[in-house]
């Protein structure tokens, strides 16, 4: 399941998501809500590692961007546990978005 | 203008002749002895003036050296090359074109001859020596230097100051021809370790400050006399001798702590040889499964963090004294044992294997993959 991620993902899952460091990674083991305003995407769900359930905000660059992030996270939600919902806070604060299905 | 003087003199004469025809003829011949002939030299014994017989006649003027100038007018009648006396003030004796003042009358040809002259330009120091002719002030240069030494001496030479003098004074050593100018520096180098200490002054120099003195600032040093150290170092006690010391810093001027001090501070237990080390972990491992649980804080160690600790994270044990436990995983009920599991979910802390009844996935019953398609991504 999602052991078979990449190791980073399951270390940057266990940062605090207060700390939306450059170059991290949130990897999502469930997608519970989602809620976009403007350029702004907030994501709640159990990061993979965690016990309990996070929420991750991001801003990227426009209302667009946004839209691409959360009917990403809209088809994990909708298939838990096939697909693993990422987000990056990458270097230069910008956020990417990224859906991987779960090899079963 | 001579032949009319001649002619007058002729006519004279012939008016004294005619005079004396009245004398007896051996009164005239008498007198006639005593004439001077023509050509006979003015001082000869000949030409002795005779007193005339007849002491009003008038005597013939004389051109002796024919230079066209009569005796009485001429400086020196036997010489056809002088005749006008002229004064002059300066000598050149020795011919250099440098003159003395000496004054007197010389008998010329009209103009004087080299070496008098009535002014001078150019005043001879030395009017023997034709090498020597005008006035330097110097200093004696004992040692070659340019730099010379004593009271100024004035020197009668060609234009250039000689061998053993120079033009400028002040030699700080006179008897040194590799220092002559006393040269400033605001930094010492005794040791020649590039290393210096603060003091300025003045040394006698040549072209360059000597070794040891310098205007230039180097890394302060500690100890100007060993140049095998220049930099302080600052020790700390090493009471355990592990080579990390702990408290108060102190300083020394050396290149290594001495027994029992350390350059490092960081013994974090100094009493202890085998611990120096402070060291951060971010986790722990206590049930050795090589998972990690999140425990931070600071151990004293020496020089790695010895397990369980560890400064980085591997996963996130939900339980760490369990080894067969080593996640969290979401699951989902799967009473159908279909595979596919259904909400509600269980976060469950598991090892290798998911629990009998349970799914990782949770979308039994939910809706078909078809649906998703009108979730277009673009």
């Amino acid at each position: 399941m999602l052991k078979r991620l990449a190791p980073f993902l399951v270390i940057a899952a266990l940062v605090s998501p207060a700390h939306a460091a450059a170059g991290t990674t949130y990897t999502f083991a469930t997608v519970d809500s989602i809620k976009a305003y403007e350029k702004n995407l907030y994501v709640t769900g159990i990061l993979d590692g965690n016990s309990t359930p996070s929420t991750i905000t991001a801003t990227l660059t426009d209302s667009t961007a946004a839209e691409r992030c959360d009917r990403l996270a809209l088809i994990a939600m909708s298939k838990p546990g096939k697909y693993a919902f990422a987000m990056t806070n990458e270097w230069g604060g910008y956020w990417s978005c990224s859906l991987t299905a779960v090899v079963q | 203008m001579i032949a009319r003087a001649i002619a007058i003199a002729s006519l004279a004469l012939v008016a004294c002749d005619l005079d004396r025809s009245q004398e007896p003829a051996d009164a005239r011949a008498a007198a006639d002895a005593h004439v001077r002939p023509p050509d006979a030299p003015i001082g000869s014994p000949d030409a002795q003036e005779v007193p005339d017989a007849q002491p009003d006649a008038m005597p013939l003027p004389t051109d002796a050296d024919q230079d066209g100038h009569i005796a009485e007018q001429d400086c020196d009648d036997h010489d056809p090359l002088v005749w006008l006396s002229l004064p002059y003030g300066y000598r050149d004796v020795d011919g250099d074109a440098y003159f003395v003042a000496s004054s007197g009358t010389l008998c010329t040809g009209g103009t004087l001859p080299a070496g008098y002259a009535s002014t001078a330009w150019s005043i001879d120091c030395d009017d023997t020596d034709p090498a020597i002719f005008t006035l330097r002030n110097g200093y004696v240069d004992a040692d070659g230097d340019h730099y010379g030494d004593g009271a100024i001496v004035t020197l009668c030479t060609n234009g250039i100051l000689p061998a053993g003098y120079a033009y400028s004074a002040g030699d700080c050593a006179p008897s040194d021809d590799t220092r002559w100018i006393d040269r400033a520096y605001d930094y010492r180098d005794v040791d020649g370790d590039k290393a210096t200490v603060v003091e300025s002054g003045t040394i006698c120099s040549g072209d360059a400050l000597p070794a040891g003195y310098t205007i230039t600032a180097g890394p302060l040093d500690c100890n100007d006399h060993d140049p095998s150290v220049y930099a302080l170092l600052t020790i700390y006690a090493d009471q355990d001798h592990d080579g990390f010391g702990a408290g108060a810093a102190s300083q020394l001027c050396a290149l290594a702590p001495p027994t029992g001090y350390s350059k490092y501070k960081t013994d974090c237990d100094d009493a202890d040889v085998t611990r120096w080390a402070l060291l951060a972990y971010v986790g722990v491992d206590l049930d050795g499964d090589g998972v990690t649980a999140k425990a931070t804080g600071t151990l004293c160690t020496a020089g790695a963090l010895p397990p369980p600790y560890s400064a980085t994270l591997t996963g996130n044990d939900c339980n760490d004294g369990d080894p067969s436990l080593t996640h969290y995983e979401v699951l989902y009920p799967d009473p159908d044992g279909n595979g596919i599991g259904s909400p509600p979910r269980a976060v469950m802390c598991i090892g290798a294997s998911i629990p009998a009844g349970y799914s990782p996935y949770g979308w039994d019953g939910s809706v078909p993959d078809d649906d998703l398609d009108d979730l277009t991504i673009y």
